[in-house]
């Protein structure tokens, strides 16, 4: 059997304070490293191997996702530039019961976008299970998928809805990336 | 019941209980006061206190196992949330304790450390002072952080080597060869955030990385490579040579593997041997450690045996030495003769040999000779240092012998058919023009002549024009001739399409320094000098049709020989005379062209 070659991509969490990142992180890693890496310097680093890839019929390929969960990222600091350094990738999360957040994505999405323009980004749209299923929020968060050439889902991390997506879409656009 | 018959019964009853309620009424008193007493704590404690102090005395001395067993989980989470409710009177409280406790036990830890080191250092005055000297000397550290090194071991325990950008890890090793193994990708990820973290929140620039963090006993040193980062966690006396191995190993490990960190995505494929250098590292710089924990004891034959060894080296030196020189000399001669065999080129070069190292001085007349110096010396760079320290010295050129010289050199060439350069010496700068068949000819030819002596400049101006095409051409030119009628001097309606023919084919030479020759020639039917007439007027007539198609007239050169090349040697008035007043056309190089320009050949 082929053995998988595996490559570490440094995905970036960007989103206001409550939105539910760190909830997703765990939802997604639930292993050890959740809670005892919890850091005073403002990022949760956090590491999840995903299921290998078929490149090409003849190479399999899986990415090792360190997660940097960063917090305080409203209040964007020069620090937090500094954890932009070196992304392959970023996953920007919203709160579907909160749209007016939805607004003030480009206070860290522009910098890290300044630093990292061609990186694959997926939007996300947390809390699905407390969603009353506003049209223009929905409305909202196409627009901006469309706008970044990203995919956008609505996600739950409490019911685990849509969870595992997320980082299949974002290993998805990185593979296709490296095959173009 | 009749008033009467319920006061007998009070009367009975008092008769009967009386006494049992007043012992009724002080045991409800009794009672009172003992419930207050258990209400409040204070009484009670006061009450209880030396029967339970005594109670447990006994019961700790009976089982102090059991007692410990069955308090431990009540006063753990006592104490627990004692601590989490009211933590700075918890620190306030113990801090006389832990405080003294801390002093004591440092107190004690360097007691120990002083004892140590005192009893080593008796030990070197006593038995070992001069090998111990002698040894700090040699490592060329001092004497007292040699003893401290040994009373404190210098260890890597784990060495990171992580993406400096990204945070990944590259490469993980450590000392322990068993065990568990710690989260390596997420401490090298942790450590980049808090590198960043660092950089940013005190405002350093990027050349002041962040060299250390202390934790414990043990710290992490790191080293910032362009692109990558080494993090050493390390214990004990650190040597001073340490940042200097931790920087080396980094510049190996930068030019090891340069184009995979330069290109690197994540993928640790192409890094595979970076482990491998990691664990050498750590082996390495854990070893030199145990080889200064070993105890220095110089026996009495020892001696002996280092008087004998240093007895064998001074022979073997001597019999190296004598095979040196004599090596020396068989090079120095083999080179003298490489050397000699390119006659003059390199006569004012000396030659010095010495441990096999060739040293070559003097001077060669031009760069292309220190090239072929080089080229020379270079059949013995595999075993042997080359040191060529030759320069090119330029003297004033003597005109004649420069000629000889290229003559000399180009005599090879001058064989080939097709090849007819000429040169001009202006001063020290030589202009080569003419002819040659090839480019390649074209660049030999200049190379060679930028060999001889005096020669600064070489403009290498020769045509590179392809034998076959010029033959070709001069072939259609012939094709061409102008015949004219019987003592006609004009060119007639049915020759001037080969005329055409003629600028058609002159025009694509545009550019290459040929010159048009238009030959005049007559009939034997009149006066040597007649026939010389009108052979000129006839290509001079040509060469002016030859103008009016825009050949400029310093490209046409006009020659005319009369009646002495006729074709056809037998003449009649129908036949011969037509084909001998004729023009011819050719081609020639045009320094030829004005040597030969002139009227009568």
């Amino acid at each position: 059997m082929k053995q998988p070659v595996t490559i570490s991509k440094k995905i970036c969490m960007l989103g206001a304070f409550g939105v539910g990142k760190t909830s997703l992180v765990r939802r997604f890693v639930y292993q050890k490293f959740d809670e005892k890496y919890l850091s005073t310097i403002g990022v949760q680093i956090s590491q999840k191997l995903m299921p290998p890839v078929d490149l090409t019929g003849d190479r399999l390929q899986q990415h090792n996702f360190i997660l940097w969960d960063l917090a305080h990222i409203e209040k964007f600091t020069p620090v937090i530039k500094n954890y932009f350094r070196g992304s392959h990738g970023a996953i920007i999360v919203f709160d579907l019961t909160r749209p007016e957040g939805m607004e003030q994505y480009s206070v860290f999405l522009d910098p890290y976008l300044q630093m990292n323009p061609d990186n694959p980004l997926v939007f996300v749209a947390n809390k699905n299970d407390l969603f009353e299923g506003d049209p223009s929020t929905i409305e909202a968060i196409e627009t901006l998928g469309r706008r970044f050439h990203a995919p956008h889902l609505l996600t739950s991390a409490k019911s685990g809805e849509n969870v595992e997506e997320i980082f299949q879409r974002l290993s998805r656009q990185l593979v296709e990336r490296q095959l173009s | 019941m009749t008033p009467e018959e319920q006061k007998a019964v009070q009367l009975l009853r008092r008769l009967i209980l009386g006494q049992d309620d007043l012992k009724l009424d002080e045991i409800q008193d009794q009672l009172q006061t003992l419930r207050e007493r258990i209400v409040d704590k204070e009484a009670l404690l006061s009450s209880l206190d030396p029967v339970i102090a005594d109670l447990l005395e006994r019961k700790i001395g009976r089982s102090k196992e059991d007692m410990a067993q069955a308090l431990a989980p009540v006063m753990s989470e006592a104490i627990r949330k004692q601590a989490q409710d009211t933590k700075e009177d918890v620190v306030d409280a113990l801090y006389p304790v832990i405080g003294e406790t801390i002093r004591k036990s440092i107190a004690e830890a360097l007691r120990d450390l002083v004892t140590s080191v005192n009893v080593r250092i008796e030990n070197a005055f006593v038995r070992k002072l001069l090998p111990r000297r002698l040894q700090a000397r040699l490592l060329g550290i001092p004497y007292g952080q040699l003893l401290v090194k040994e009373v404190l071991p210098f260890k890597i325990d784990q060495l990171f080597m992580v993406h400096k950008d990204t945070g990944l890890l590259i490469g993980y090793a450590s000392s322990k060869q068993s065990g568990p193994r710690v989260d390596e990708q997420l401490i090298g990820a942790m450590l980049t955030a808090i590198r960043d973290f660092v950089a940013e929140a005190f405002q350093q620039d990027s050349s002041r990385d962040l060299s250390e963090i202390q934790y414990g006993n043990s710290k992490i040193r790191l080293h910032f490579d362009r692109f990558f980062y080494l993090a050493a966690v390390v214990s004990g006396n650190e040597s001073i040579e340490f940042s200097a191995h931790l920087e080396r190993q980094a510049r190996k490990l930068h030019n090891l593997f340069y184009i995979e960190l330069r290109n690197f995505d994540g993928e640790l494929t192409q890094l595979e041997g970076v482990e491998t250098e990691l664990a050498h590292f750590i082996t390495t710089e854990n070893q030199p450690q145990k080889r200064r924990n070993r105890t220095y004891r110089v026996k009495p034959y020892l001696k002996y045996f280092a008087l004998g060894t240093l007895f064998l080296l001074v022979v073997f030196s001597a019999f190296t030495c004598g095979f040196s020189f004599y090596s020396d000399y068989r090079l120095k001669s083999a080179v003298q003769q490489d050397l000699q065999a390119q006659g003059t080129t390199f006569q004012n070069v000396g030659i010095e040999v010495n441990d096999g190292r060739i040293a070559v001085q003097g001077s060669v007349a031009s760069y292309r000779q220190i090239l072929k110096l080089d080229s020379l010396l270079s059949r013995y760079a595999d075993s042997q240092v080359i040191d060529n320290r030759v320069s090119i010295l330029l003297l004033p050129p003597d005109p004649e012998k420069v000629l000889l010289q290229i003559e000399d050199k180009i005599r090879d060439f001058r064989t080939k058919r097709f090849f007819n350069p000429r040169f001009v010496l202006d001063r020290d700068v030589l202009h080569i023009n003419g002819f040659v068949q090839s480019l390649s000819a074209k660049k030999d030819l200049g190379f060679l002549v930028s060999e001889i002596q005096g020669i600064r400049l070489v403009h290498n101006a020769a045509w590179v024009l392809n034998e076959t095409e010029l033959a070709d051409a001069r072939i259609y030119l012939h094709d061409n001739t102008i015949f004219f009628a019987h003592d006609s001097l004009t060119v007639s309606d049915d020759q001037m399409a080969k005329i055409e023919n003629v600028v058609a084919l002159y025009q694509q030479f545009e550019g290459i320094d040929l010159k048009l020759i238009v030959r005049g020639f007559s009939s034997d039917n009149k006066s040597f000098y007649r026939n010389l007439r009108t052979s000129k007027i006839r290509a001079q007539a040509v060469a002016e049709i030859l103008q009016s198609f825009h050949i400029a007239s310093d490209d046409i050169v006009v020659v005319y020989y009369g009646s002495k090349y006729p074709i056809m040697a037998l003449e009649t008035e129908n036949w011969g005379w037509s084909r001998n007043t004729r023009v011819e056309f050719d081609l020639i190089e045009g320094d030829q062209a004005f040597e030969t320009a002139g009227h009568y050949q």
